[in-house]
Parts: C-alpha cells; sequence; structure tokens
C-alpha cells in the first residue's frame, strides 16, 4: 500500500507537467519535469525527466537554465546522446552561440537516423546562409537524403538578388525619405518627407516672424526626424537585407523540428517535422 | 538680408550645441546610462508624456513595446542614438498596423513586436 504512493504521486506529477505544457506555461511545466526527475529512482529516467524539463525551459525562453539542466541529465545518464546534443544546438542557436551551434548540428550529420540528418542539414543550412556563405549551404542541402528542392530554389532566389548598402541608404537619407525609398519602403519615405518639410517650414516661418523660441523648439524637433531620416535609411537597408535572408532561410528550413513523444515519457523519444 | 544672417546664424549656433552634446555623450558612453547627457531630459520628457498625456488621450500606440516605452529603451540603452531610432519608429508605425506585421496579443489586445534588438543589432556588432 504504502510502496503504491510514490508511485501514484509520480503519475500526479507527470499529468500536472503535461497539463501545464498544453497550456503553454512552460516554466511551470519544466519545473515539474524537474520535480520527477528528484522523485526518480532509476538514473535513465532522471536524465529522461531532466531532458524534458531542459525542452521546457528551452520553449520557455530560459536558456541557461534549459543548458544547465542538459549537463545534468548527463551526469545522470548517457552523455553524447543524439537527443541531447539536437537539444543543445537548438538551445545554443536561440543564444546565438553559433560557433557552438555549429559544433552540434555537424556531430549529427553522422547519425545513423536520416531524419536528424535532414534536420541537422537545414539547420546547418540556415546557419550558413547566416553567415552569407551561400555555397556552403547549397553542399549541405545537396548532400542531404531528403527532398531539398524548395530550399535550393531559394538559395538561388537569394544569390540573384541583391543586397541593399546601409551606407547608400544613408547617405541617401540625408535627402528626407530618400534612404526609405531605396530599400522600397515608399509610404515611410512619404511620411518622412511631409513630416520634415513641415518642421522646416515651421523653421522658416517662426524665423521670419521672429519667434525665435518656437524657432528653438521647432528646430529640436526636426533635428529629430531629420537624424531620423538618415537612421532610418540605414535601417531599412539591414531591414530589407534581414527579410531578404529570413524568407530563403524559412524556405530551407520549412518549419521542421522536433517534438518528443509524451506517450514515450520519460524516455526520451523524438518525432520529426518536416 | 538681416532675418536671413540671423537665421543663419541662429541655425548654427543650434546645430553646435547639438554636436557638442552628441560628442559629449559619445565620450560618456563607457558611463553607464544614468550619468549620460541625454538620460535625464529624455527620460523627463518621455514620463511626462506617459503619466500625464497618454492617460488622457489613451494608449493609442499599436506597437509592443510601446512608442515611448521604445523611446525610453533606446536612449537608456545607446544614449543620444534613441532619439533618431525614435523618429523612425514613429515614421514605421503604420506600416506595422497596415501589414499586421509581427502580431502579438499583450493583455488581450492585439499589438505589433517590434523590440528594440530589431533595430540595434547591426550598429551593437559595429561597436563589439
Amino acid at each position: 500500500m504504502l510502496a503504491t504512493v510514490p508511485v501514484l504521486a509520480d503519475s500526479v506529477d507527470r499529468e500536472l507537467a503535461l497539463r501545464l505544457m498544453n497550456e503553454g506555461d512552460w516554466k511551470s511545466s519544466g519545473i515539474e519535469f524537474r520535480r520527477l526527475a528528484l522523485h526518480a529512482e532509476e538514473p535513465s529516467e532522471t536524465s529522461g525527466y531532466l531532458w524534458l524539463a531542459a525542452h521546457q525551459y528551452w520553449r520557455a525562453g530560459a536558456y541557461r537554465v534549459a543548458d544547465q539542466l542538459l549537463d545534468e541529465s548527463e551526469d545522470a545518464g548517457t552523455s553524447w546522446s543524439a537527443e541531447t546534443r539536437l537539444l543543445r544546438a537548438e538551445n545554443s542557436r536561440a543564444m546565438r552561440d553559433l560557433r557552438t551551434a555549429i559544433f552540434y548540428w555537424q556531430s549529427l550529420l553522422n547519425e545513423a537516423d536520416d531524419e536528424i540528418e535532414i534536420l541537422a542539414r537545414r539547420r546547418l543550412a540556415a546557419l550558413q546562409l547566416e553567415q552569407r556563405n551561400v555555397e556552403a549551404s547549397r553542399q549541405l542541402l545537396l548532400k542531404s537524403p531528403g527532398d531539398e528542392s524548395a530550399g535550393l530554389a531559394a538559395l538561388q532566389a537569394y544569390e540573384q538578388g541583391k543586397d541593399k548598402s546601409p551606407r547608400i541608404g544613408g547617405l541617401l537619407g540625408m535627402i528626407p525619405g530618400m534612404g526609405y525609398a531605396y530599400a522600397g519602403e515608399y509610404a515611410n519615405a512619404f511620411r518622412s518627407l511631409l513630416l520634415n518639410s513641415l518642421f522646416i517650414y515651421g523653421m522658416v516661418d517662426t524665423a521670419r516672424n521672429d519667434h525665435w523660441g518656437g524657432f528653438a523648439v521647432i528646430t529640436f524637433f526636426e533635428i529629430t526626424w531629420y537624424t531620423g531620416s538618415i537612421y532610418g535609411g540605414i535601417d531599412a537597408s539591414h531591414r530589407y537585407n534581414r527579410r531578404r535572408w529570413m524568407e530563403a532561410v524559412e524556405e530551407i528550413e520549412r518549419n521542421s523540428g522536433f517534438a518528443p513523444d509524451w506517450n514515450a515519457v520519460p524516455a526520451v523519444s523524438l518525432k520529426y517535422r518536416f | 538680408m538681416e532675418l536671413i544672417q540671423r537665421f543663419y546664424c541662429k541655425t548654427l549656433i543650434l546645430m553646435i550645441s547639438v554636436l557638442f552634446f552628441s560628442a559629449a555623450t559619445s565620450l560618456a558612453d563607457s558611463a553607464p546610462p544614468r550619468n549620460r547627457v541625454w538620460f535625464w531630459p529624455a527620460t523627463w520628457l518621455v514620463r511626462f508624456y506617459q503619466t500625464q498625456i497618454s492617460p488622457a488621450i489613451g494608449h493609442r500606440c499599436a506597437m509592443h513595446p510601446s512608442c515611448s516605452t521604445y523611446c525610453l529603451q533606446a536612449v537608456h540603452a545607446y544614449g543620444w542614438r534613441g532619439i533618431p531610432m525614435t523618429a523612425d519608429r514613429l515614421i514605421r508605425e503604420s506600416d506595422f498596423v497596415r501589414f499586421e506585421i509581427n502580431p502579438v496579443f499583450i493583455n488581450g489586445q492585439m499589438k505589433f513586436d517590434d523590440p528594440i534588438e530589431d533595430h540595434s543589432y547591426w550598429f551593437r556588432r559595429y561597436r563589439e
């Protein structure tokens, strides 16, 4: 009778962890998985629960905690498992530690499982493209066991397109609105031109009527709009380049990812999505 | 003729003042944000808007964070550069609403997500 109490408590905690996850409260779900890890008697169970907790923390954006939990998971059970490396790679990418992310994805290229390799190749291709290395990205996709025709077409389209120069954008921004127009943001260009024209008119008018107090206030705001036009010209070029890059990355990755099989808990078994 | 001379003279004085403040803040960039020249005037202006004007006219910004919060974040993080960043944000706001870019739900209201990091990553990279 007494021996069944911890088992019952475990199943209640597990149910709660899954419910919290379904409600989108990933951090609380992670806490429940950590609690389960503390109760677990088998090292493999402890390791599995810690991995699941790390997964929830990663989803919640608590990347440092996720990293620490993965360390604990490896200490408790199997180290260097594909599942742990996969989550480490995603976590490192989220932390913008691209070098570590590339290291883990590369380590997954030689896995026997084709699905892991497809996912690793897509993520690596996206990371290479982030570093503007189009050829390396293409080679990764060409060797993929999956169908990567859409990603390759997106890469070709990206290569044929041209980035906007932030320097030119900034220089053109000296003529109010022209920096935005250079990056194809015509509505913003019109708004910038209109605001600058109005405030310059205000400056001239207040000066003509000897209203130097008003002139100082209007000039302060005009300086704001004018410097905004220059900054906006540079930022609009960066926005254009980033949008172009993100469109290509989305086509390469095509919403691919992974999620644990919740029926197999506490064992970590992954389901892939392509 | 006299008017034009006075106009140019005052504009020049204003420009020199702005350049002086810009240079001063550039030199003070290594100091904590609270010690920067632009920190307090910009903070007071925005706080005045947030506490006295915004409640009266209603919270009408469709973006997340709101334009006033964005201005505070920009000035606190990047000093005087926060001023043109805010001007750029005000110019871009209509596009976000029109094309429904990055919609998110904040307190049950649909807003359009536009964090400061999306517009400062490139000059942070240059600074690093």
